[in-house]
């Protein structure tokens, strides 16, 4: 007998999660006895399962951080308001102002 | 930056600090060379890292430097961190060297990340609450530093005759010149009294060698040791003092510091 | 691994019928060869130019600035490199090794987009790709949430909400020199001149989608021309606001009809750089990499284990 971590993917698009373990003889009985262990009330679209001796769990302290490291994330970049007038307001001083007449989509800009 | 008035670069406390900031800014400037071109995708995210850690601890030094003295921060950062002349550098030699082949990498990564994690423990120690509050944040981030660097020294020494070979290559190499990591900066003796750094350079050095030797020895690479007295090697002497080779002067400053230097007061 | 393919006209039937319904293919089911091999060349290419895509901007990271841009341009040429990670795999997982891909791309003959093949000169080509060329892929790379092989759309949520911190670095970059000295300025302008006709060209020719077989295979879900509005419709209204103007005196919005025109970009041009004789830039990025990689196939087998990757 052996231990197997299961794997399952709540939608098509959803990663695969961790959602327990289960005792098996082998992967192939894992595999057929996982649907019922894990997935009878519908709680996927697609699993997997792998013997527990190859599942290796870092310590999480090793993601714990102490330093900044916001550069990293959208939360980085602040005050664009502020720096897109003073683009205007540089572009105004070289004459490109009627840059900004130019028709352009009524709804552009569209941020990501 | 004319009207940017920094502190005074030369006291004990500046020499200190920018010693510690120059190893992390070169360094990890060194590092960033793997990046698209590391021997592995995973490689490459992880050399990434180490680089961007050199960068981003190096500003964090930059700013005790500044202690307050600049009102635009990062423009006072920048000052240090690029605006300086080469010979204002305070980094061991050591760190300015290309990064070679990936042994070299290797095997220099394994031996600065050990001293400096030793250097860190030091610090937190620091009467300089600022400096012992750094030291203790950059130590925990080290800790990858110290595991990666490890993991790579464990597979190549058990790698293959080649990779033993090279590992062995890149350590015959990078051995020696690292003792210039314990060269004391200017007026050492002063900041070791006021307590700012705890355990002076030297003595950094003895800690470091009871750390790495074993390691080294179990590796098969004893006789690489160097010896308890060993002088630093004249081509790698007194980075701290801000003597430099070719590869900083010619290679590494130049190309780092120029877009800066072309635009005096320019923001970016 | 993937059960085996054979042509049977009447199985494909089902299969682009099932497609149209909406249906995502999974690596395990069965496909037609021509799905996936489709598939392979498309998001090979994809993951290609991720990789390529890093190392013009790579150049940079030793030249940065300021020490705040060096480490964010790290970070965003990082986070290039782990895209070509995630989307490797997918590529993987129908089939085609890591290894062989990397190296083929290395040896010459793997394809990546034309907007990698050229030099950078300025700060302001860093401004241009991180914003603009970033921002064509970002709207390639939204398009294709959709894309019916699953595991490549599930990367592919991953990778977009990645690209939206992309775009914030990019746009930052670009104020900062539009509303910096003038030599700043100009400096971000003629880089803009410069990349103009390469993005483009980077979205194809306007081929009506049914005519194209990406689309009708599900790969992609949306026309070249239409991507290329949409980037229009972002960068462009984006550029003016900051004073920079665009290289084509024919460029206009039309808000009757909500299109843009524009000159035809030369396509002679586009079929040279892709599949001409490479440029300059990517002969000595490819030299430089042919390099690297022979001189470290002693590590080859230590750092990515000693058996070539197999998709699961």
């Amino acid at each position: 007998m052996a231990t197997f971590e299961v794997f399952g993917r709540r939608k098509w698009d959803a990663p695969m999660e961790h959602v327990g373990i289960l005792h098996a003889p082998d992967a192939e009985a894992a595999l057929v006895l996982a649907r019922e262990t894990h997935f009878r009330h519908d709680e996927g679209v697609e699993y997997a399962v792998c013997p527990s001796e190859h599942f290796h769990t870092q310590d999480p302290t090793l993601l714990e951080r102490q330093v900044d490291i916001s550069y990293r994330l959208q939360s980085g970049y602040s005050g664009f308001r502020d720096k897109r007038e003073a683009a205007r307001q540089a572009a105004d001083a070289r004459g490109r102002s009627d840059l900004r007449e130019r028709p352009v989509p009524r709804r552009h800009g569209g941020e990501v | 930056m004319a009207d940017l008035a920094l502190p005074d670069l030369s006291t004990p406390r500046s020499q200190v600090l920018l010693a510690i900031a120059d190893d992390a800014l070169i360094s990890g400037h060194r590092a960033s060379h793997w990046t698209g071109v590391a021997p592995s995708l995973e490689e490459d995210l992880a050399f990434s890292t180490i680089a961007q850690a050199g960068i981003n601890h190096a500003d964090l030094w930059y700013q005790l430097v500044l202690d307050g003295t600049v009102d635009d921060v990062s423009a006072g950062v920048d000052a240090l961190g690029l605006g300086r002349e080469p010979e204002a550098y305070r980094h061991a030699i050591v760190c300015e060297r290309p990064p070679r082949d990936f042994a070299y990498t290797l095997a220099r990564h394994w031996v600065l990340d050990r001293f400096e994690a030793i250097r860190l423990a030091s610090l937190a120690a620091s009467t300089d609450p600022e400096v012992a509050a750094l030291s203790v944040k950059l130590l925990h981030e080290h800790r990858y530093h110290l595991e990666h660097a490890q993991l790579w020294f464990d597979r190549l020494v058990r790698g293959g005759d080649e990779a033993a070979d090279r590992l062995r290559d890149g350590f015959t190499q990078v051995l020696p010149e690292a003792l210039g990591l314990f060269e004391p900066v200017e007026d050492e003796d002063q900041a070791v009294a006021d307590g700012l750094l705890p355990v002076g350079h030297a003595r950094l050095r003895e800690r470091w060698l009871e750390s790495a030797a074993p390691l080294l020895e179990q590796a098969g690479l004893a006789d690489l040791v160097p010896a308890v007295d060993a002088a630093v090697p004249d081509e790698a002497a007194f980075g701290r003092r801000g003597c430099h080779t070719d590869d900083f002067v010619v290679d590494v400053w130049p190309e780092m510091t120029r877009l800066y230097r072309e635009h005096p007061g320019a923001r970016w | 691994m993937s059960a085996t393919s054979t042509s049977d006209p009447v199985r494909e039937e089902e299969f682009l019928a099932a497609l149209d319904a909406g249906h995502r293919v999974e690596p395990f089911e069965w496909m037609p060869d021509t799905y996936r091999t489709l598939n392979i060349k498309f998001i090979e290419m994809h993951a290609n130019s991720e990789i390529m895509g890093a190392l013009p901007e790579r150049e940079w990271i030793a030249r940065a600035p300021t020490l705040k841009r060096k480490r964010s341009l790290a970070a965003k040429v990082q986070d290039e490199v782990g895209h070509a990670h995630l989307i490797y795999r997918v590529a993987e997982s129908l089939g085609r090794p890591r290894r062989a891909m990397y190296e083929d791309l290395i040896a010459g003959t793997g394809r990546f987009h034309n907007v990698f093949h050229y030099p950078t000169y300025t700060w302001g080509d860093v401004a241009c790709i991180g914003f603009l060329v970033d921002g064509a892929a970002i709207v390639t790379q939204r398009a294709l949430l959709d894309t019916s092989y699953a595991p490549y759309a599930r990367v592919m949520k991953r990778v977009v909400a990645e690209e939206s911190l992309h775009y914030r670095h990019g746009e930052d970059i670009m104020l900062a020199l539009a509303a910096g000295t003038d030599e700043q300025f100009e400096m971000l302008q003629e880089a803009v001149n410069r990349w103009w006709e390469p993005i483009m060209h980077f979205f194809g020719t306007a081929v009506p989608a049914e005519e194209d077989p990406m689309i009708r295979w599900g790969v992609k879900g949306r026309s070249n021309e239409a991507s290329r509005q949409e980037w229009l419709n972002t960068y462009v209204p984006k550029m003016w606001d900051m004073g920079i103007d665009t290289p084509d005196p024919k460029l206009a919005y039309d808000p009757d009809t909500g299109w843009w025109d524009y000159t035809e970009p030369d396509w002679d041009r586009l079929a040279q750089i892709v599949k001409g004789e490479p440029t300059e830039a990517t002969a000595s990025r490819l030299y430089w990499r042919q390099l690297l990689h022979r001189h470290h196939a002693w590590v080859h087998d230590i750092v990515l284990g000693p058996e070539p990757a197999t998709a699961a």
